[in-house]
């Protein structure tokens, strides 16, 4: 599968999809291993958080500091080990849920407080379901 | 009006969404692709046509109900007299429901653009069709989109002013959005067999010498026009 991969072109910036094909995002950043002796590994790809925000700009990663003030860098970021990633095309998908990610936090949070507060926000057999 | 028909999106909806739908959708079948595109472009094209059709009709209306009164167009209220003045009480209604359904048009659309191109920018799920419980950051965008629209108006901007200065800037951003695009639809990295020919590159290029010879005629109208 790796044959030939392109980190830059294939990877930085794909749309990620999670294990039911939902959006999940775009890969902000590639984490490689670095190994003694050996070529490096590539080892997670970084979702969301501060790390998306340096991918944006002086602007955005400032905006975060006024914000989130005090918070760890790692907060709201997904560390997707790459030995999860299923399939890389027109997007990567990797063997994750959606609602278990935490760079999805912003997304749960105005679902569940604001967006489903309003009528016709959900469909009737779903709520059934819940 | 003829800026808005130029609207910059419908270039980049147009162009490059050819080459993902063919990666995507049919693998292999350039030939089908082909006719798709150009189809899509004979579409757009005849719609063009028939909306030039249609604001030429509306100029004309205007000056021939403005141009025996003397009066100078500079206030949306004056509108109406393009409908009410030949149709009477009935035309004035008329003049309600396309200001209406003309103003609903407009904020859907731009509303849904600025979403469409946060949530696609940043890979979160979007669609029309989902509900927006599942895809809330989308449909917050567009929610609070329709409200930051107002703020203008309600500070007390001059309604047709601003329409003025937004159709320029629409004008200006073609050609901005034109030349990146000539550059990755030539790159045949990128875009493989589906690269652009000379005929595509020539079209683009005239495009975009059109939106810009638009803009600079449209930047006197907007200083010492009726606004």
């Amino acid at each position: 599968m790796n044959d030939g991969l392109d980190l830059r072109h294939d990877v930085l910036d794909a749309q990620l999809v999670d294990r039911h094909r939902e959006h999940i995002g775009r890969c902000d950043t590639v984490m490689l291993e670095l190994r003694d002796g050996r070529p490096p590994r590539v080892a997670a790809i970084l979702i969301g958080g501060a790390v998306r925000d340096e991918r944006i700009g002086r602007w955005m990663q400032a905006l975060r500091r006024l914000v989130h003030r005090g918070e760890a860098r790692s907060d709201g970021v997904s560390r997707i080990p790459f030995a999860a990633v299923q399939s890389i095309g027109d997007t990567i998908q990797v063997d994750v849920l959606r609602d278990e990610l935490p760079s999805e936090n912003v997304e749960r949070w105005l679902a569940e407080r604001v967006v489903c507060h309003i009528p016709g926000a959900q469909g009737k057999q779903e709520k059934q379901v819940r | 009006m003829i800026a808005a028909g130029l609207a910059g999106y419908a270039v980049l909806l147009l162009t490059a969404g050819v080459p993902a739908l063919a990666r995507a959708a049919w693998p292999g079948r350039a030939p089908q692709l082909a006719i798709f595109a150009w189809l899509a472009l004979a579409g757009s094209a005849a719609a063009s046509v028939v909306l030039s059709g249609l604001a030429l009709t509306v100029l004309l209306c205007s000056a021939m109900v403005f141009m025996p009164r003397s009066l100078e167009a500079d206030a949306y209220e004056q509108i109406s007299l393009v409908l009410a003045s030949p149709l009477g009480r009935g035309g004035f209604s008329l003049f309600l429901i396309t200001l209406c359904i003309t103003c609903f048009g407009a904020t859907v659309e731009i509303t849904l653009a600025g979403a469409y191109l946060l949530a696609q920018g940043l890979g979160w799920p979007w669609s029309e069709n989902m509900k927006p419980a599942k895809d809330a950051r989308f449909a917050a965008t567009y929610t609070v989109l329709i409200a930051l629209a107002a703020v203008p108006i309600a500070l007390g901007a001059d309604p047709l002013r601003l329409t003025n200065i937004s159709m320029v800037v629409s004008a200006a951003s073609l050609p901005v959005t034109v030349i990146p695009l000539i550059v990755l639809m030539n790159d045949r990295r990128v875009m493989t067999s589906h690269s652009n020919g000379w005929f595509s590159n020539i079209a683009l290029v005239l495009l975009a010498l059109m939106a810009l010879v638009l803009f600079v005629a449209a930047m006197p109208l907007r200083w010492f026009g009726g606004a």
